[in-house]
């Protein structure tokens, strides 16, 4: 193509007018005649959502003679409104992959063969209920995944919890949700947002702090980013040590130093208080103070604060006192709307919890909550994590309907929809991921189950816990082989996938959607559903798993939300609906709930316009005291610079979906570091050459990007994990929030080597 | 509520311009596509001839990553106009092919 400079630099330049004018082009003409190209070019379009992120839009299959020909964005979703972005548009090619396995496998000798359903199930049998006679329930577990379906987790933590008497029930948004779960629960009472994706259009302000939402979540990114051009006014901050595809549209970028947010988090509670942007009306109706351990008083909690001055803060993150005062301010800006949005930047540290609690803090301070474009937002990075995990409990402490293990009511509850005696759920939680992980390796954990997820490739300190995952009788229900969770499997079962069977997902936004059955799985593979009920049929649980599909498991499943604060949609509705948010109230219809604890919106509150924190005895939300905390493995001489993980959005997650698209794996082939350009150049690295990145835990090779596609700061280098071949966790720190037990992936110290 | 009428007017006519935008771009584009980039595999079908498929990038991003640079308008060189400027994050549907 030919360009010449002068060209170039004019179009730059209208390119940055346009978008800050808000301008767009004359659509009228063009409308009317792509409708004609509206025509249907499959046999039928079928409903279904997105495989991959938590942002959960809403996609069509087309199907042709029994096979997917194409994925499109639903236009009737509101989470999309037909748009998606690359990973879902080649959806249909993770379909006909090469190494989908269509017969289950068995070890023997060390080498997989292909054997029969029957033989595979006898055998994983006779080595669980062998576990369960000789070492007790607590040898056996479950390890599940915020990908699976909503009916598969349910099923899943019922045997295990319920029949089996094992709560030993994990699954992967333990690594990456954890922390946000923990920030709401402690400052609501009750886990997930509040607010909604449609509070975007409402926002005057967002806040954005550790979250890449252009490569992690694309559509939101976009609904964004139109914001934005529709208005220009609205201000959009980013707070990231390091400069990524997201601050294309940031107003203000703030650059602190990697693992010290929560001296700006708190520092900006700070100003608000100091400069009088609080709105104290709002604090005294709905708010009271704890220090974590007890309860506080307003003035206790001023007093807390004085100790963080943006001067602390400066010291701490690098930003100017000014910068920390202006962010304050226009976070507080009375008469404006605030949403904040995070993502695991925030979620995988040591002090997620409390950063969680932090941002709570300054929407609570500043009354910027419960009402439209205000609202503190996490954003969950599975397409269920809080569909399948959160809501239905499947994770060691927890019970479904948001309950947990250790209140006897709840057994009671869960125990009467079971149809077993309470005294069968153990009131002691189980063991929490990285424990149930270092049980393997200690031996103590007999026989696992992995469903939908690859653990050896995405724990911390992989290296570490994947000699476990040899030594344990290990299940793993998977669609690809090998992975490199199953190369440990002593029995790989073959899954359908995606709309090879039918269930239900819930996204970031309380949003659950039904996705229907498209096509039949290939060969013998089967939904984990029907291995699950297979598996306690065969364990001798029969009579509590007498189900015709995934409605009957749903239908269940409702029963343990009636009358908690999360009641769920019919089956019936989730099928027509394209998507309902909850709560809905008595199961009833389909228009769900997009702001909780407002009157008006959240139907269990009567009078309109109310605020009601009722998740809490005293109906206030609580603004914690936490202190500063800073990674756990901070850079030194001998490792000196701060390594942290992420995504990129041709790849999601262990790439074991988006590594079977060739146009995907074409456009970024590989995982990579990216690296300032300073310590690049005193480094004598540059871009392509291979290094070893080295921790105390191990290391792994990377091909170098200098400032590409992001920038990270001096100091900082940044990873993408989605490569099996460059194990990229084997770097990574194992250490956990001890509030949430979510490992801190995001900060830890690491010393480059020329290869 | 009007705001929300006026996205959602936005996005459906992005998806509408994004489906436009197939053809245009492959009327326009100078360098045809290549088959292989999209097929699906063991299908024997293309997505990119289907309704509404985003074209993947036919050329190296050699001058950064603001593709509207040259797309917005299609005056510079023989880039091909983008049908829905509006959309800026790019890269979101359109993957790289080089
Ligand atoms: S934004 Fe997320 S849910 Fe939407 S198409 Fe992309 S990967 Fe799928």
């Amino acid at each position: 193509m030919n360009f010449t400079r002068r060209n170039f630099i004019k179009a730059c330049a209208v390119s940055t007018a346009m978008l800050t004018a808000g301008c767009s082009v004359n659509k009228s003409g063009t409308q009317t005649e792509s409708q004609k190209l509206n025509k249907s070019d499959a046999d039928s379009w079928v409903k279904s959502v997105c495989r991959y992120c938590g942002t959960g839009c809403g996609v069509l299959i087309g199907v042709t003679n029994g096979k997917v020909i194409a994925v499109k964005g639903d236009p009737d979703n509101e989470v999309n409104k037909g748009l998606l972005c690359a990973k879902g548009y080649y959806l249909p090619q993770i379909l006909t992959a090469d190494d989908r396995i269509t017969q289950p496998l068995v070890k023997k000798n060390g080498k997989f063969v292909e054997t029969s359903w029957e033989e595979a199930m006898n055998l994983i049998t006779e080595k669980f209920s062998n576990a369960i006679d000789e070492y007790g329930p607590a040898s056996v577990g479950f390890y599940g995944s915020g990908q699976a379906l909503a009916e598969e987790e349910y099923v899943a933590n019922k045997l295990f919890k319920g029949a089996i008497g094992s709560n030993n029930v994990e699954g992967n948004p333990r690594l990456c949700m954890a922390s946000a779960v923990g920030g709401y629960t402690t400052t609501f009472g009750a886990d997930e947002p509040m607010g909604a994706y449609e509070d975007f259009e409402h926002a005057d302000v967002f806040f954005i702090i550790g979250s890449n939402m252009a490569e992690c979540h694309p559509v939101l990114f976009a609904r964004l980013t139109d914001k934005k051009r529709q208005d220009p006014h609205t201000k959009i901050i980013i707070a990231d040590p390091r400069r990524h595809r997201s601050h294309k549209i940031a107003d203000i970028s703030v650059p602190f130093k990697p693992g010290t947010d929560l001296a700006l988090l708190n520092a900006m509670a700070y100003v608000i208080i100091e400069e009088g942007l609080t709105d104290e009306d709002f604090i005294a109706k709905h708010t009271s103070f704890s220090n974590g351990q007890a309860k506080i008083t307003y003035d206790q909690f001023k007093e807390f604060i004085k100790d963080f001055t943006p001067e602390f803060a400066e010291k701490k993150t690098n930003l100017s006192v000014d910068r920390i005062r202006e962010l304050a301010r226009i976070f507080a800006e009375p008469g404006k709307n605030t949403m904040s949005m995070w993502t695991m930047g925030i979620n995988q540290r040591v002090a997620g919890v409390w950063a969680n609690n932090m941002l709570h803090n300054l929407h609570l301070l500043t009354g910027k909550i419960c009402r439209p474009g205000s609202t503190p937002f996490s954003l969950t990075g599975q397409p269920s994590a809080c569909g399948s995990v959160r809501e239905v409990g499947a994770l060691c402490h927890l019970l479904p309907g948001h309950r947990g293990v250790a209140n006897a009511k709840h057994r009671e509850e869960i125990a009467k929809i079971w149809g077993i005696s309470a005294d069968r759920i153990s009131p002691k939680p189980g063991y929490h991921t990285m424990q149930l992980f270092q049980k393997c390796v200690d031996g103590d954990v007999k026989a696992l189950w992995v469903m939908c997820t690859n653990p050896a490739q995405s724990l911390p300190n992989a290296t570490h816990y994947n000699p476990g995952l040899e030594k344990t009788f290990l299940v793993v229900a998977e669609t690809y082989h090998p992975t490199l969770t199953s190369k440990y499997a002593d029995v790989v079962l073959p899954a359908a996938l995606w709309c090879e069977k039918e269930g239900v997902y819930g996204n970031t936004e309380r949003r659950t959607q039904h996705l229907a059955k498209a096509i039949d799985p290939p060969g013998e593979a089967r939904p984990d559903l029907d291995m699950l009920i297979d598996f306690a049929h065969r364990l001798g649980y029969g009579s509590l798993f007498q189900y015709d599909g995934p409605e009957d498991v749903w239908n269940e499943y409702l029963k343990c939300t009636t009358g908690t604060d999360m009641e769920l949609a019919t089956y019936q509705s989730l099928k027509e609906a394209h998507g309902i948010q909850w709560p809905v109230k008595d199961h009833k219809g389909i228009q769900g709930t997009v702001r909780r604890f407002i009157g008006g919106e959240d139907p269990y509150i009567k009078e309109k316009g109310k605020i009601d924190f009722y998740a809490k005895p005293d109906n206030r939300a609580v603004i914690f005291a936490r202190p500063y905390k800073e990674g756990e493995e901070m850079p030194d001489a001998e490792y000196p610079f701060c390594l942290t993980t992420g995504r990129i959005l041709e790849h999601w997650h262990t790439g074991t979906m988006t590594g079977k698209c060739p146009a995907l794996n074409r456009a970024v082939p590989s995982s990579y570091v990216e690296v300032h350009s300073k310590d690049a150049t005193q480094l004598g690295i540059k871009n392509g050459d291979i290094v070893r990145l080295v921790s105390r835990r191990g290391s792994v090779e990377l091909p170098v990007q200098v400032e590409r596609p992001g920038i990270p700061q001096p100091g900082m280098l940044f990873a993408t994990w989605f490569e099996a071949d460059r194990l990229v966790n084997s770097v990574t720190i194992d250490a956990v929030d001890p509030g949430s037990k979510e490992p801190e992936f995001k900060i830890c110290a690491v010393r480059v080597e020329k290869v | 509520m009007e705001q929300h009428k006026r996205l959602l007017f936005f996005i459906v006519c992005s998806v509408f311009l994004l489906m436009l935008g197939v053809l245009t771009l492959t009327a326009c584009s100078s360098q045809p596509q290549s088959g292989e980039i999209a097929d699906i595999s063991k299908t024997g079908l293309q997505q990119e001839v289907l309704t509404g498929f985003p074209p993947p990038i036919p050329h190296k991003l050699d001058r950064g990553d603001d593709c509207l640079v040259c797309h917005r308008q299609g005056e510079v060189g023989e880039a091909p106009k983008t049908p829905h400027p509006e959309n800026i994050p790019c890269r979101q549907c359109h993957v790289l092919s080089e």
